[in-house]
């Protein structure tokens, strides 16, 4: 008889009022019965501590409420704006648009490609390069006038201009390309350059440079970066008709020079910040004289 | 089937606050013993209800909160030797009762307090769940995802083994 409340659901189904009358009876006989019930008795005083419902809903309230801002807009928004998104960039790299960066004179511009790479734009350059293309890891770029290229690790990055093309796989370089002068310096790694004619790979401080018809020449140099970003522009023994041309770029001036030879060569720099100052530095070595008539420059030999 | 509800509407999600909050609370109170632990619990399910509530159908709201709030307590490792405060109610006012007895209740229910607060986490969120919330072995088993046969053993269980801590005065 008194074992018989131990099967182990029993006190549940005395509790939910489950037992059969003979078991309540006999259960009722036994002396623990009253301990239970006294158990029982005793719990309904208990009850738990008070609970802030309003305070803690506010609580959720504000930390879900910049959600409910978003939620606003209905689902099938972002659907659609996805959709749209999707057949633009679809069209988009389909036809792959061309995206180009050109600096005026005196202009410098500093760029981010695609993959992180920079380029730096000397006055009067551009560049040219198809985004898609270089999604699908095709780095080519077309450059026009003068850039400082510091390029991120990864696949052949190209440099096309219309005196050939420079070829690398992460460097730091500077090409400058105009319709007859094409120059080339490697500041970091090895760069290819490639022209109808030759190739010639550069290392660390060596440069390349052809001159119109004339073949091409390899030099060296020790600057860490090119001049052109510190305000100077620099030559080592280039005719004097590309450093006119480079000083016209710079400060938006039309030099007249058909008095004065200009296959002389010219080394130096001058700076892109004073006119007056940087035709000094060009004209005092070399005895030319020059007389400034607001953006004129006329130049005679002394 | 009656018209889909989803928790992401705010009326829909108000109407799960006021309606399981308070037991959520009392849930979490039984676990923990900490009525600032357990206010802190309730708020972070029903924020993670609200941040997930295009995955929970509204017909498995209530057990995805307790079954979050069950483990946000588990992940809150560092808790306490449960020592359970509860509030005496319905304590008369006057009574016709001798001082002595009133000594001998008073021990007796400090007795059981250290014997509910000593009952394993299980059995007492169980027991206290039915005897103080008078929520069903059914209504229970859901909350905590287990058997109704398991709530009902755990009942026992706790029964049991408060009336050998308390039995004998």
């Amino acid at each position: 008889m008194k074992n018989e409340h131990t099967d182990d659901t029993f006190l549940s189904r005395w509790l939910n009022n489950d037992l059969t009358s003979e078991e309540l009876v006999s259960f009722k006989k036994t002396t623990e019965y009253k301990e239970y019930q006294k158990i029982i008795d005793a719990t309904q005083n208990f009850k738990a501590p008070n609970f802030n419902e309003k305070e803690v809903f506010e609580k959720i309230h504000q930390k879900t409420n910049d959600k409910k801002v978003k939620k606003l807009i209905p689902n099938w928004m972002f659907a659609a704006a996805a959709s749209i998104a999707l057949l633009l960039s679809t069209v988009y790299y389909l036809t792959g648009t061309n995206e180009t960066y050109s600096t005026s004179f005196g202009e410098q511009l500093a760029l981010v490609l695609p993959d992180g790479s920079e380029v730096l734009l000397n006055s009067k350059s551009s560049v040219t390069y198809k985004k898609s293309d270089w999604f699908n890891g095709n780095r080519t770029l077309e450059l026009n006038g003068e850039g400082y290229f510091k390029v991120k690790k990864g696949s052949t990055f190209s440099v096309l201009s219309e005196n050939g093309k420079v070829r690398v796989l992460g460097t730091q370089f500077n090409v400058k390309t105009n319709p007859s002068y094409f120059e080339v310096l490697c500041y970091e790694g090895k760069v290819q350059v490639e022209n109808k004619e030759e190739l010639a790979i550069l290392t660390k401080g060596l440069s390349f440079r052809k001159i119109e018809n004339k073949s091409s020449e390899k030099g060296t140099f020790i600057n860490e970066k090119p001049n052109w970003l510190d305000g100077e522009t620099s030559f080592n023994n280039a005719p004097l008709k590309y450093v006119l041309e480079e000083l016209e770029k710079q400060y938006n001036i039309k030099i007249n020079s058909s008095n004065i030879d200009l296959n002389i060569l010219y080394t130096g720099a001058f700076t892109n910040i004073n006119l007056n100052l940087a035709l000094q530095t060009i004209c005092a070595p070399l005895s030319i004289q020059f007389t400034v008539d607001s953006n004129k420059v006329v130049l005679s030999k002394k | 089937m009656s018209e889909k509800k989803s928790v992401c509407e705010s009326s829909v999600f108000e109407e799960l606050y006021s309606e399981h909050s308070k037991s959520l609370y009392n849930f979490a109170f039984y676990k923990s013993g900490n009525s600032a632990q357990s206010e802190d619990l309730v708020q972070e399910a029903f924020i993670k209800m609200w941040n997930n509530c295009a995955k929970v159908i509204f017909e498995k709201a209530k057990s995805f909160l307790f079954t979050v709030t069950n483990n946000l307590f588990l992940n809150q490792v560092a808790h306490k030797k449960v020592v359970l405060n509860y509030n005496l109610i319905g304590g008369k006012e006057s009574t016709n009762e001798s001082p002595e007895f009133l000594m001998e209740e008073k021990e007796f229910m400090d007795l059981l307090q250290n014997a509910i607060g000593d009952l394993k986490e299980g059995q007492r969120e169980v027991f206290l769940l039915n005897r103080i919330d008078k929520k069903t072995y059914k209504e229970i088993a859901e909350m905590l995802s287990i058997s109704v046969k398991a709530v009902e053993k755990r009942m026992h269980l706790a029964l049991k083994q408060l009336r050998e801590k308390v039995g004998n005065i």
